[in-house]
């Protein structure tokens, strides 16, 4: 683990689709998720598929990670706002 | 931090200041980056003294740095010191075509003399660079090779000509011996630097008349991140994006050309 992403924050949208032993391993969200975190970053992992993302958000947490799951339609710009602003 | 861990990286006009001087070079400011991450570094330049110096107070901070000279117009200094790093190293798995010279003459103003130094230091000596390198590359089958073209080799400006063509001839040779390496497993790719505060920029404010340079500085104001922080790029800026494309992270990256200009050229 090294520290390029210390102290920041980043949200991802449409890393919530696979896990780490899904069939075709993780999408380019759920590894860029991954990769963030092991720079150090806190990730928001978002998708609009909430259980495998959930799951995806626990199997991230359980390695130690500082990760969290919300839903993110992005055709939505409600969802946006409430994500963002709350 | 270990990105480059294990690696043996050749870095031209680099050796031209010191940790001493008021600012370092492209080069200069590469080969730290490239030390914080583990690799060994060869200096190079034609600055032997400089260069010299600059590996020594390198090497009293701990890292593992040699300086070497070379000319890069001069096929004969590439093979003497490529033979040289294959004897003591036996691989080469980075070559950074940095030493570059630039004038701030325009079609006007250039004589022939101008334009055949400016093409033979910027564009001949990334030629000849990339021809050597990859020879000892070869036997390995791997390598990374990094050059050094500029956002002058993706547009053209009021300030120079000769510049222009040798950083288009840089950014399209890369893309050529990417093709043509790629068998080997040799990536080659561009960096193309902005508006950065080296003594290439140092020299040039003393060698123009204030309303030139005033002229030139107001050319920052184009590059929508250069006038937001109000400041030149750093030269570590540059050197952190050719420690990328010379690492294992960039292990399917080749023939492009990597911008970093604070926006100017997306305009
Ligand atoms: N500073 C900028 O704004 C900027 C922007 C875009 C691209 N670049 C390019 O970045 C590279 C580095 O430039 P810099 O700004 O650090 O300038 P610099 O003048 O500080 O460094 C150039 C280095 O090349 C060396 N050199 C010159 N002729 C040589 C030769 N024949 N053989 C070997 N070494 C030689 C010099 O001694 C010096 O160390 C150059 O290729 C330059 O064209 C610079």
């Amino acid at each position: 683990m090294t520290n390029r992403l210390d102290g920041k924050v980043a949200l991802i949208t449409g890393s919530g689709g696979a896990l780490f032993d899904s069939e075709f391993g993780l999408g380019f969200g759920g590894s860029s998720a991954f990769r963030f975190c092991q720079e150090g970053a806190t990730v928001i992992v978002s998708d609009i598929n909430d259980d495998i993302g959930q799951q995806f958000t626990e199997e991230l947490k359980e390695k130690g990670f500082n990760a969290h799951y919300k839903h993110l339609d992005t055709t939505n710009e409600t969802e946006w706002k409430k994500l963002l602003i709350g | 931090m270990n990105r480059l861990d294990g690696k043996i990286a050749l870095i031209t006009g680099s050796g031209a200041e010191t940790l001493k001087s008021e600012v370092l070079g492209i080069g200069g400011a590469t080969v730290i980056e490239f030390c914080k991450e583990g690799a060994t570094v060869i200096i190079s330049d034609v600055f032997d003294k400089e260069g010299s110096e600059f590996a020594s107070e390198l090497k009293s901070k701990g890292y593992d740095v040699y300086y070497k000279h070379i000319d890069v117009t001069k096929n004969a200094d590439w093979d003497n010191v490529i033979s040289w790093i294959e004897k003591t190293f036996g691989k080469l798995d980075i070559l950074v075509n940095n030493a570059g010279i630039s004038m701030p003459i325009n079609l006007f103003t250039t004589t022939e003399a101008d334009w055949d130094k400016t093409n033979d230091v910027n564009s001949k000596g990334c030629f000849l660079g990339m021809k050597a390198a990859s020879a000892l590359m070869q036997k390995n089958n791997s390598g990374s090779i990094v050059n050094i073209s500029s956002m002058y080799g993706l547009v053209g400006s009021p300030y120079s000509v000769g510049y222009h063509a040798s950083k288009g001839a840089v950014r399209l040779m890369s893309k050529a011996a990417a093709i043509q390496l790629a068998p080997y497993k040799i990536r080659v790719n561009s960096v193309c630097p902005g508006m950065v505060m080296s003594p290439m920029q140092v020299r040039k404010k003393a060698n123009i008349s204030s309303e030139k340079w005033e002229e030139f500085v107001g050319f920052l104001e184009d590059s929508p991140l250069n006038k937001a922080k109000k400041e030149w790029i750093p030269t570590s800026q540059i050197g952190l994006g050719i420690v990328y494309l010379a690492s294992d992270e960039a292990q399917w990256v080749t023939g492009t050309d990597l911008v970093i200009d604070g926006g100017q050229t997306a305009q």
